[in-house]
């Protein structure tokens, strides 16, 4: 009784262990929205300031508004600060949520979430960033990501000439299943990438 | 018979007794109160009291009494009689979820499902500030589907 | 990247995928039927029984054998070993989410609050289906063919592949970190996107169907057990109260799951092409019909094998017969039918009118005789009882009927309709279920693993210091939490919510306290796994509940 071994079934205890913590370490990396990855640059140095105003409506950034487009497009050139005057047109939550490729891709960074911008018609909150990367840049709200999703068009100061604005035709109930088989093939690739690796 | 079945039949028909009395006050007591299911197309048939258009969306509440309109709060009239008609409307291009307002100071619930306008009426008696909160699970701000009435006298 | 080049790349890639797994099934298939062709000459049905005989010899301990063999004894420690796991990592979750809950404001998760979500939902699905179900099954599979005298194993490996899909399902379920609750209601649920079902949760509803396929297979193996594989000696009226329980819980199991199998496969093809579940062509509450027809039956399902281990424990340590065997059957089998007419009361106020709340609520009414006659019987046998030894399997017993009396009344009080009203969706409902699958399922899931613990640790035996304090301690905190959150609901607290108001924090920090404590509780059992295993194992590996027993031989004579 006294002397005390080590025998085969106390690996079942330690298995237990192991994935308890692991489901529990797996469960708490569930992707949200603070975890986008795309970081802010701190202190740049900026040569211009751009105002740009939206208003936060589900159906579209500006639906609605007098005399401006549904989802514009913004061009800047690098260097720009953009102060995003974010103001509440419905009573739905919305986030503002940028990334620096051509569509909403998982790294990205929410500069307004669902809980600073309040569902008050008119509350306006302002936020800014610096763009110092070229390309085309995505805005858009993560809860209405099939209808406000706009462009930013970042171009280097020496090049100026305009950008044509990118318009999108599809229906949004197609471009939801849409979204649900690119998810799907996303995930099929993932997988079987992980089986071959 | 013996002993056994004695016993046995004794606590099933203690049991019965007991179920039938709650059943019978079941009835007594749903009798007296009007919550029904009115559909789209005859929205008015059990409707006998000032409308509350409550209308579900994620995530919030919206009351519209008397074509006034109000987002996560509204105010009542105290002994007034008020038929609440609840709907679910979908944000933006996706689908509407089914939500369940709670109003436990008085009692009070009704599910909010998408295409179906459920009604339930009644009477506040009591002047103060209640809470009412959503109690079905709708999204990622779930929680912050719910706020305070006023009811006044 | 387009959906065109998507759709090449993946066809290429499973294409491959399917070219290995062809081959390694070819290679697999003609092995099997070489040994097929070895145990027919060795006048045996079953090849893994064959081969558990001739090489791996009789398993009754937990051993990485159980899931290399697939006789029936294996095939229980498998479901046993699988649903102890998942019960500690399900358990892990529901206490960092009720830890989470400390402040009114969610603070911890630094406001993610989807990972309260999505614990929320694993916690839910995971101890329902794996632990509640999984340790149904492999009690059934372990005790029962020693209780009904089984001669031979067969449809082994029906019983093996059924778990691995089980066990497949439960893996994508975590997989997917779906948020949507255990219900899966669809215009929610067919939301792809992490604010409301998760991205994934596709493959939650894909692994809860390969969870369904599993289960059935294993029913249907099951009741053939009981039926079939009874040994002549035992008549169907003289077996024991376990086989009954287990009978009647999976003919109302393989009767009730196709609805919701075919809901969940109407739900995945809304995924694609929403028409079943939305409002612009069908009702959303379709859905919950058919989900409720099978989500009640579930919870009975939980709790009416531990009735009938009850009725196998108790005599062993009141040294008394059960006071009356007719009446428990006649209970047991009365739930099957009744808890299938009730699943309405799930749906009292979502508009269905009056006249359908009074029907629900009448039968809802009705369904308390048949747990009441059990009650009694319990306590009947405990009152007839000259001396009641009060060892852990014991305790866990009194406490799972003590809290089971708590959670029906708490339950039966919520079908009247007017009550119903203001209870349900609160934690009122949280806490009557938790007082009966914290004191029924749990408690007497580990009163049985108690029992067979010689047995499945090759004869050692549990360190009774540390199982009196994961009893205690079990029985403490399920009753201070369960009891929090029974009275907060009563005010009106909101259930499966990340933030609440703040005049609820008494009750849940209460509930705080009891869930810290269940945690703690569980953590002497996994303690007493290793200082149990620290022992020199005994020759002796029978346990208390199968005294009267030998393994099953395998077929001898081919008959």
């Amino acid at each position: 009784m006294a002397e005390r071994t080590f025998s085969q079934g106390m690996i079942f205890g330690i298995v237990i262990i192991i994935l308890m913590f692991g489901g529990l370490y797996y469960m708490l990396s569930a992707p949200t929205t603070l975890n986008g990855g795309l970081v802010e640059p701190s202190n740049t140095p900026y040569t211009k300031t751009v105002n740009v105003t939206l208003y936060a409506n589900s159906l579209g950034w500006d639906y609605g508004i007098k005399g401006d487009q549904v989802n514009p497009t913004i061009n800047i050139t690098t260097g720009t600060r953009i102060v995003f005057t974010v103001i509440e047109d419905d009573t739905a939550p919305h986030t503002l949520t940028i990334a620096d490729s051509p569509s909403e891709s998982s790294t990205h960074l929410t500069l307004i979430t669902t809980s600073q911008l309040t569902q008050n018609i008119g509350h306006t909150v302002i936020v800014s960033y610096v763009f110092n990367t070229v390309g085309t840049w995505t805005y858009w709200c993560e809860i209405h990501a099939t209808t406000m999703v706009g462009k930013i068009n970042v171009l280097s100061s020496a090049n100026t000439s305009a950008i044509p604005n990118c318009s999108s035709g599809v229906n949004p109930a197609q471009q939801h299943s849409q979204q649900n088989l690119n998810s799907f093939y996303q995930f099929l690739l993932d997988i079987s990438g992980a089986i071959i690796a | 018979m013996n002993q056994k079945y004695k016993v046995e039949i004794i606590w099933i028909i203690a049991v019965l007794a007991v179920l039938f009395a709650s059943m019978g006050l079941n009835f007594y007591v749903t009798g007296m109160k009007g919550f029904s299911i009115a559909t789209k197309e005859t929205p008015g048939e059990h409707l006998n009291g000032t409308i509350i258009q409550v209308t579900g969306v994620q995530w919030s509440w919206s009351f519209e009494i008397n074509g006034v309109k109000s987002v996560d709060n509204f105010t009542l009239v105290v002994n007034h009689t008020y038929t609440m008609v609840v709907d679910s409307l979908p944000v933006g291009t996706g689908q509407a979820v089914i939500h369940d307002l709670l109003i436990p100071q008085f009692g009070i619930q009704v599910y909010a499902v998408p295409g179906q306008n459920n009604t339930i009426t009644f009477t506040p008696d009591k002047t103060g500030t209640f809470i009412f909160e959503c109690v079905e699970y709708c999204g990622y701000d779930h929680y912050k589907m719910r706020g305070y009435f006023s009811v006044i006298e | 990247m387009s959906t065109t080049d998507y759709l090449i790349e993946v066809s290429l890639t499973i294409s491959v995928i399917f070219l290995i797994l062809f081959y390694i099934y070819y290679k697999y298939n003609s092995a099997k039927s070489e040994m097929d062709v070895v145990a027919e000459k060795n006048n045996y049905v079953d090849t893994g029984s064959y081969f558990r005989d001739k090489f791996g010899g009789k398993t009754k301990a937990f051993s990485i054998n159980a899931f290399l063999l697939n006789d029936s004894k294996s095939i229980g420690i498998r479901y046993i070993i699988t649903s102890i796991i998942f019960f500690f990592i399900a358990g892990a979750f529901g206490l960092v989410m009720r830890v989470s809950l400390v402040e009114p404001t969610p603070t911890l998760f630094f406001n993610r609050t989807v990972i309260y979500d999505v614990l929320t939902t694993q916690h839910g699905i995971l101890m329902i289906y794996m632990w509640a179900l999984g340790s149904a099954l492999g009690f059934s599979y372990y005790l029962l063919p020693s209780f009904l005298k089984v001669k031979k194993d067969s449809m082994g490996g029906y019983s093996s592949a059924a778990y691995w899909i089980y066990l497949l399902g439960a893996i994508f379920i975590v997989l997917s970190r779906s948020s949507t609750r255990w219900y899966f209601y669809p215009p929610l649920s067919i939301n792809l996107n992490p604010y409301n079902a998760g991205s994934f949760n596709w493959l939650a509803v894909l692994g809860m169907e390969m969870i369904f396929v599993g289960v059935v297979i294993a029913a249907i193996v099951v009741i053939k057990i009981i039926i079939m594989d009874r040994d002549d000696s035992i008549k169907i009226e003289q077996m024991s109260l376990f086989a009954w329980a287990v009978l009647f819980t999976l003919i109302m199991l393989i009767a009730s799951a196709p609805f919701f199998m075919l809901s969940l496969a109407m739900t995945f093809y809304d995924f694609f092409n929403p028409v079943f579940f939305v409002s612009s062509s069908s009702s959303p509450l379709s859905f919950a019909e058919m989900f409720w027809i099978w989500g009640h039956p579930i919870v009975y399902i939980a709790v009416l094998p531990q009735f009938g281990l009850i009725y196998e424990i108790m005599p062993k340590f009141t040294g008394n017969k059960v006071y009356s065997y007719a009446s428990g059957v006649l209970a047991l089998g009365l739930l099957m039918p009744l808890s299938e007419l009730v699943w309405g009361h799930h749906l009292l106020n979502s508009g269905f009118g009056i006249e359908w709340g009074l029907f629900f609520a009448t039968a809802s009414f009705i369904v308390v005789i048949p747990s009441a006659i059990t009650v009694f019987n319990y306590i009947a046998t405990l009152w007839t009882s000259t001396k009641i030894r009060m060892t852990v399997p014991m305790l866990f017993v009194v406490n799972g009927i003590f809290d089971f009396i708590i959670g029906g009344i708490t339950g039966v009080i919520q079908s009247n309709l007017v009550l119903n009203e203001l209870l349900h969706g609160t934690y009122w409902v949280t806490g009557h279920f938790h007082f009966i699958f914290l004191g029924i399922t749990t408690g007497i899931g580990f009163a049985t693993i108690y029992m067979l613990f010689p047995s499945l640790t090759n004869g050692r035996k549990y360190n009774v210091r540390l199982a009196y304090w994961h009893f205690t301690l079990t029985a403490i905190g399920s009753f201070i939490m369960s009891m929090g959150w029974t009275v907060g609901g009563f005010y009106g607290m909101p259930r499966f919510v990340a933030g609440y108001f703040a005049r609820f924090q008494a009750y849940q920090d209460t509930a705080i306290l009891g869930g810290v404590i269940v945690g703690v509780a569980q953590l002497f059992f996994l303690a007493n796994i290793f200082v149990t295993y620290s022992r020199k194992p005994s020759i002796s590996t029978n346990n208390a509940l199968e005294d009267t027993y030998d393994l099953p031989t395998a077929v001898e004579g081919g008959e």
